[in-house]
């Protein structure tokens, strides 16, 4: 039987290739900043998940067929890097996942956003939008 | 008598399966897989041996994928709404997602603080 909202507790975090090979790439000061940034988003995604998504950014529009919606958000680290991730909710293993797609450059956000959203969702996405 | 958890097939998968899986083993393999879907026990331990059940990356709505067999990829596509189980689709092999087959299986879990009068 399907688990209840109240024993959703715990959130997951998985992290891609791309993700790890772009925090090795990091300074150390810079890193430090990303796992910082992290904490405290999984505390705000924990206990206040509004405050959470207020802050998550789409440096670009989806949309998808189906009628589904993707989950695919970037976060800013202080001025220069964004991280470009997947938020979802998971209510049968009774988790939220957080799923780490890249750290980048903010001048590279939308470009990596949307190679992340062809691989993710390929021929799912709806013509005439931003991230075609 | 086995607790069940229900599966709603309002899109017609089962009859699709019937009709597409090639094979008997795979149409065994199907009925396999929605005996452990809709098993309470797996749910309550919240493990899927045969169909590996899990959510796919990426959807605001739950999405999950399951296998019907390993070997020949076939998968089942399930979505949880209003607390149930609903069979979506069932795909033939090798046309699932490049990007995730690289997520690492380390895995950090972040427990809820637990609230309560200090």
């Amino acid at each position: 039987m399907p688990v209840s909202p109240q024993e959703r507790t715990t959130i997951t975090e998985q992290t891609t290739a791309g993700f790890r090979r772009d925090l090795d790439r990091l300074s150390p000061d810079d890193r430090a900043s990303v796992l910082e940034t992290l904490r405290r988003s999984y505390e705000l995604l924990r206990d206040s998940p509004r405050s959470f998504f207020a802050r998550a950014q789409r440096p670009l529009p989806i949309h998808l067929k189906g009628g589904l919606s993707s989950s695919l958000y970037s976060l800013r680290v202080g001025r220069d890097i964004r991280l470009i991730l997947a938020v979802d909710d998971d209510p049968v293993f009774g988790q939220t996942l957080v799923t780490l797609f890249r750290a980048v450059r903010h001048d590279q956000v939308e470009r990596s956003y949307r190679s992340i959203a062809h691989l993710l969702y390929r021929n799912q996405i709806e013509r005439n939008n931003g991230a075609r | 008598m086995a607790l069940v958890s229900p599966l709603f097939d309002a899109w017609g998968v089962i009859h699709d399966a019937a009709k597409r899986l090639p094979t008997e083993g795979l149409k065994v393999g199907f009925l396999e897989a929605l005996a452990e879907l809709e098993d309470y026990e797996y749910h309550r331990t919240r493990k899927f041996p045969k169909t590996r059940l899990h959510r796919v990356v990426g959807y605001k709505e739950p999405v999950y994928r399951a296998d019907v067999d390993k070997i020949s990829g076939w998968r089942l596509h399930l979505q949880y709404e209003d607390g149930q189980i609903h069979l979506k689709d069932i795909v033939e092999g090798q046309k699932h997602d490049s990007v995730l087959r690289e997520i690492e299986a380390k895995k950090i879990r972040y427990e809820r603080k637990k609230t309560g009068p200090k």
